[in-house]
């Protein structure tokens, strides 16, 4: 009877396929770093805290929160239907797990950085935990946004990247892991038979040309990001809508810091003057030039700081004050030519065409360009924790905080072009601690104009960035990052 | 095709293939919804002389400013053309004006909720005037800044205002002064735009000696506004009832008006009070009318009438400019969410950053004014960075929205991943 009922209700509320260019290689909040991970994690797991629909923090895992009169200590206070997907009781030893666990310096969480602001983790009653803070805190909960995990199903805190967890993800989220299938998909039933949807799939579709098609041939009911190249084509389909989403994203290319020639703030100039960024943006679609690391719309984007150009003659000087000679149509010191190797993740859309196009205009330019493709494994591997690169071709994601500390913190985890500036690490220190808002913009433009001319990346662009979602699925809310944070008032039809 | 030939061409071509009589008295609409055949846009495909004659009588570069949504363009043009400009930018402004109340409020409440406003700050006043067009007295309660305080308290917000005469050489009393005589008519309304991109007030920030705080003129839109309603009202109407429907939101069909057009093409829009998908429903509705009238116009089997539509995208523009008027009714309604479905299915997504003859300034203010209602300001700003080029005076919004968004943000640790 029960089966009876449960499949009358999946068919009822149906099965809501989204496409990601790549399935998550682990499902694992402690070691989430890109967007596809983000998504799928918001399916499975729960935060104390999170965003309600108009984006205001409100308890979620927790029913209750009371801040120290010094503002120093937080005690949460946990819901009592809180429940794993296992049906056991979520409690206040996961939360000082997944706190521990994320600050374990063996574990290297990427997650690190947002508890960093949390001293100490106790237990402190059957459904209390204790927090205490390395200052005072205004308001923490806006903090307590990270993923809680089951203690139960980790030996101890320190977790690796290859734990069995990765493979069989339990969490305290609106749906639960059903199977990996053999395509690479991910099949998701929402925890409660009330809910719109009844089951969601993660479709790995790498050719993202094809994401577009599928969506029109109804093999898919959501797109997260469309090429900018296909927006003409769905907005004119009357069983597509789009909505804006992701939109605090930007590309760039990053300079390993530490390795030569890079070092050299003349050599990274030259190389800025060779590019024509214009030419790279228009293959891959529309989108707003950047000088520095926010978009345009931001309130903390200097304009006054001027966009690179292609200057092929200030590039040809600033080669000659690094030491370099053009010789044979390459530019060569100690008879060596310069040679570099651009490094993009294999799921990064668009980057094959961005790629190839700059290896054709740094060449022209004089300089040799080798590029590589990385899968996950190999990213994660040799971006994140080695850094061994010469250019990295990537994008940034933010949320609607737009806090770039750890990419350009000196000792930021996200930093990988290992940039250091201790200006800019005051400044990012004062936007940090601002307790007004002018304070913060000013600190972070003047952060965008130190960073622009330093040049530890050469900042490209933001994309129009939209998700596309088929009329059959009703009473969407796409959360502006995480997308699916308001997925149980969805509802298929 | 060149702003001179562009849809004479088309217009002359209809003529031409003798396919339409070109003074508008043959209509060959058979087979074309009963009720749309007699609106305006059939009107301009059977007889494009009298479109032609039209567009020469107000200035034709005034009509394709008008057409491309350049409303600031369109009001050097004659007649019907400027008052219709005119009227479109007491609209935008109109919203902006509204958008730059509520985040003004927004604002005030947000410091209230931190445990009140910057200190010796003349915030409250500047929240207290958007809330009440500059009558708010009362609002001075605290704040000690000596110059200004007894400035804005002085403000009458009226026409005749009269300033002391020491406060007339200040900067905040020259905006104000600047602002009384937009009012009353006097002054280049170009003038206040042009100052509305600096602060109205700068104020040194207690907690950071050296620092500036800058805080924009609360009042820059609804004068704007004020201005652009007088400015479309000294102008006569128009008496064709072409020029009057040319490219707007209406429908145009004689002797019924939209709320029955819409009826009559199956289009009901929802109650007060409806959920966000009833409005996406009615916007759905529309377009499966006007997606069927469409494919009849292209069915007629005129190349030359296929052309004019295609080159002004005369139906797409009605849609547009229809969800605009129905997003800024659902803000004026008090229903953001509903107003936030109509402007994101209003958005031409191929150019979804630039006003273009779908994408109306309106809509941007629209849409940036229903995202923030709906709690996303971080989103709002997105809608703004569009108008920023034509409209340099939205910085002043913008400046303010972003203050907000920050405020709403501060001790936040955020989020960011890659791809």
């Amino acid at each position: 009877m029960w089966i009876l009922i449960s499949t009358l209700t999946m068919v009822l509320a149906g099965n809501l396929r989204y496409a990601e260019d790549q399935a998550p290689a682990i499902v694992n909040p402690l070691f989430g770093s890109s967007m596809a991970e983000a998504r799928i994690n918001e399916l499975l797991f729960q935060s104390l805290y999170a965003d309600d629909p108009e984006l205001a923090t409100i308890p979620l895992l927790a029913e209750s929160g009371e801040l120290s009169p010094d503002r120093t200590e937080m005690t949460v206070t946990l819901r009592s239907d809180a429940r794993w997907h296992d049906g056991t009781l979520v409690t206040p030893a996961d939360v000082v797990f997944t706190i521990r666990a994320m600050k374990e310096a063996a574990t290297a969480s990427t997650e690190a950085g947002r508890v960093a602001f949390i001293s100490e983790a106790v237990e402190a009653g059957e459904r209390s935990v204790k927090l205490r803070f390395g200052r005072a805190e205004l308001r923490p909960e806006d903090k307590l946004t990270f993923k809680i995990l089951p203690a139960a199903r980790f030996k101890s805190t320190t977790v690796k990247r290859t734990d069995a967890f990765r493979t069989a993800p339990i969490g305290s989220g609106p749906y639960k892991l059903l199977k990996y299938n053999e395509d690479n998909s991910i099949s998701l039933s929402a925890t409660t038979t009330s809910a719109g949807v009844a089951q969601i799939t993660m479709r790995e579709v790498s050719d993202k040309n094809y994401q577009a098609k599928l969506l029109l041939y109804e093999s898919l009911e959501a797109l997260v990001r469309v090429l900018p190249r296909d927006l003409p084509l769905l907005q004119n389909n009357r069983k597509v809508e789009l909505y804006p989403y992701q939109t605090n994203s930007w590309w760039y290319l990053g300079y390993n810091l530490k390795r030569e020639p890079f070092d050299n703030p003349e050599v990274r100039a030259a190389l800025g003057m060779m590019i024509d960024i214009d030419a790279l943006l228009a293959p891959i679609g529309t989108g707003d030039r950047l000088s520095g690391p926010f978009v345009r719309s931001s309130p903390f984007y200097n304009h006054e700081v001027a966009l690179d150009k292609k200057n092929s003659a200030g590039a040809a000087e600033r080669m000659l004050q690094a030491g370099y000679t053009l010789e044979g149509g390459l530019w060569t010191k100690g008879g060596r030519p310069l040679t570099l190797k651009v490094t993009a993740h294999q799921a990064l859309e668009s980057a094959q065409d961005v790629a190839i196009n700059l290896q054709s205009q740094l060449l022209s330019a004089g300089v040799k360009v080798q590029v590589e493709f990385l899968q996950d494994a190999a990213w994660k591997s040799r971006v994140w924790s080695a850094r061994e690169f010469d250019l990295l071709l990537s994008q940034w994601s933010f949320d609607r905080n737009e806090d770039v500390r750890e990419q350009f913190y000196s000792k930021g985890s996200r930093n990988f072009v290992s940039y250091s500036n201790p200006a800019v690490d005051v400044l990012l220190d004062e936007a940090r601690d601002a307790a007004d808002p002018q304070v913060r913009k000013l600190a972070l433009r003047k952060a965008h104009q130190a960073i622009h001319d330093d040049r530890p990346m050469l900042f490209l662009w933001t994309l129009d960035s939209f998700a596309a979602l088929s009329t059959r699925v009703k009473n969407v809310l796409v959360h502006p990052f995480y997308f699916f944070s308001f997925v149980s008032t969805w509802e298929m039809k | 095709m060149g702003r001179s030939t562009w849809w004479r061409r088309a217009a002359v071509l209809l003529c031409a293939l003798g396919s339409f009589s070109c003074d508008g008295q043959e209509a060959r609409s058979s087979g074309v919804d009963a009720t749309l055949a007699m609106g305006w846009i059939m009107r301009v495909v059977q007889a494009p002389d009298t479109f032609s004659t039209t567009v020469d009588r107000g200035g034709r570069d005034a009509w394709i400013a008008f057409h491309r949504n350049d409303f600031l363009g369109a009001t050097t043009g004659d007649g019907a053309v400027a008052r219709r400009a005119w009227g479109e930018l007491a609209v935008f402004y109109d919203v902006l004006a509204d958008l730059s109340r509520v985040t003004w409020v927004r604002l005030g409440d947000t410091w209230a909720a931190r445990g009140g406003p910057p200190r010796g700050s003349v915030l409250p006043l500047l929240v207290g005037w958007a809330q009440n067009d500059g009558e708010a007295r009362g609002a001075a309660t605290g704040v000690d800044d000596p110059v200004a305080g007894p400035l804005m308290n002085a403000w009458s917000g009226r026409p005749a205002w009269d300033p002391p005469e020491t406060f007339r050489t200040l900067p905040l009393g020259q905006r104000m002064l600047l602002h009384a005589q937009i009012r009353a008519g006097g002054a280049d309304l170009q003038a206040l735009r042009s100052a509305g991109g600096q602060p109205i007030h700068v104020e040194v920030v207690a907690e950071k000696p050296g620092l500036n705080r800058a805080l924009f003129d609360p009042l820059l839109y609804l004068t704007l506004k004020l201005r652009a309603d007088a400015e479309a009202a000294a102008i006569t109407p128009p008496v064709d009832p072409l020029e009057t429907q040319l490219f707007s939101a209406g429908f145009g069909v004689p002797a019924q008006d939209d709320t029955s057009v819409l009826a009559a093409l199956g289009v009901a829009l929802p109650a007060a009070g409806a959920p966000a998908e009833s409005c996406r429903n009615a916007a759905r509705s529309l377009d499966t009318a006007l997606d069927g009238w469409r494919a009849e116009l292209g069915s007629l089997g005129d190349p030359a009438s296929r052309a004019l539509l295609d080159e002004l995208r005369l139906v797409e523009g009605l849609r547009a400019r229809l969800l605009t008027r129905w997003a800024v009714s659902a803000l004026d309604a008090d229903q953001p969410a509903c107003a936030l479905a109509y402007a994101e299915l209003a958005l031409d997504h191929e150019h979804p950053r630039e006003v273009t003859p779908i994408n109306s300034p309106t809509l941007f203010a629209a849409l940036a004014s229903a995202r923030m209602r709906t709690g996303n300001v971080r989103l709002a700003l997105d809608a703004l960075e569009a108008l920023a080029s034509s409209f340099p005076e939205v910085l002043a919004l913008d400046e303010t929205l972003g203050d907000l968004s920050v405020l709403q943000n501060l001790g936040k640790s955020g989020d960011s991943r890659e791809n």
